[in-house]
């Protein structure tokens, strides 16, 4: 599994929804992290140019949460399973990985509270009987389509 | 470097770090236990959680915003602290404790995206109901009143 792939410009790496135990490192090039796409909701959630991709698949065997794509020629490390332990020799390495998971677990974090402050405004526009603004229900939509089963 | 260095004892009642400020630090539980609390030594004190191992205070080492609770020590407990300056050091001299700190930080991660993912669902049902015009459940509602709470 481990070794280094290239990917070119529009190149689709990983797709959302697919079970695929393995990560990423951004070695070259750049990346683009979508929801939805291909779709008309399509919304680009980051540009990658160094560091992790896909790191939930490999630690939470989770379905991958987005389609990643190449920006332009881009090389990239893929980490199995087995290959972790390997990888992951190297302290600074380890660092990386480490900090990007305590970033991942603030962002989740964050959406947590941006949504229960979401619901909270919702609920309180909702007891006066006031109309909800335009952005308040799109806000709401946003989470409700964030929902994976 | 041994792990005295990054080693601490903390008597019990004892202020690791204070809501509010800034640090830098991450501590590891070797021994006792830790409560994490919102407005510490006022008439609105919560205690958000206890720590008996693993971690805490990691967001620190990421984020430059400040600490958003307090840690007490609730019994005599060791800690190591870890800087953001020496975390490399660290997992350098003490390769064994990769695997445990990653593993709690999955945990973690997968626990805050099932609540995560459960608020986001109640939201769905939420508003279908709305756009339907149908009643909600008193479950929903409760459950709604519940995270509006958390905010």
């Amino acid at each position: 599994m481990a070794g280094n792939k290239t990917f070119e410009k529009g190149e689709v790496i990983c797709k959302e929804g697919a079970y695929e135990l393995w990560m990423y490192e951004v070695i070259k090039g750049s990346v683009a992290v979508y929801r939805d796409y291909g779709l008309t909701t399509q919304e680009k959630i980051a540009d990658v140019d160094k560091g992790y991709i896909g790191e939930m698949g490999l630690i939470n065997s989770m379905p991958r949460i987005a389609t990643v794509v190449a920006n332009e020629t881009t090389e990239v490390s893929v980490i199995g399973e087995d290959d972790f332990v390997e990888y992951f020799k190297n302290p600074e390495k380890t660092t990386d990985m480490f900090l990007c998971l305590v970033e991942r677990l603030n962002k989740i974090n964050s959406d947590y509270m941006d949504a229960c402050a979401t619901v909270r405004d919702y609920l309180k526009a909702e007891e006066a009987n006031a109309p909800k603004s335009g952005s308040l229900v799109e806000a709401m939509k946003k989470f409700a389509a964030a929902f994976r089963n | 470097m041994s792990k005295q260095h990054y080693m601490r004892t903390y008597e019990k009642d004892r202020v690791i770090f204070e809501e509010g400020t800034y640090s830098n630090t991450m501590y590891i539980v070797e021994s006792g236990r830790i409560g994490i609390f919102k407005e510490y030594g006022t008439p609105n004190q919560v205690k958000l959680a206890e720590v008996d191992g693993g971690m805490f205070g990691e967001m620190g080492l990421v984020s430059d915003a400040p600490r958003s609770a307090t840690a007490v020590a609730l019994e005599t407990s060791e800690l190591e602290l870890v800087p953001r300056t020496e975390l490399s050091e660290y997992f350098e001299a003490f390769p064994y404790m990769k695997e445990q700190i990653i593993d709690t930080l999955s945990k973690r991660i997968r626990q805050s995206d099932r609540d995560y993912m459960k608020v986001c669902g109640c939201i769905k049902e939420f508003i279908k109901l709305d756009e339907a015009n149908e009643k909600k459940s008193p479950e929903l509602i409760a459950q709604m009143k519940k995270y509006a709470s958390m905010a």
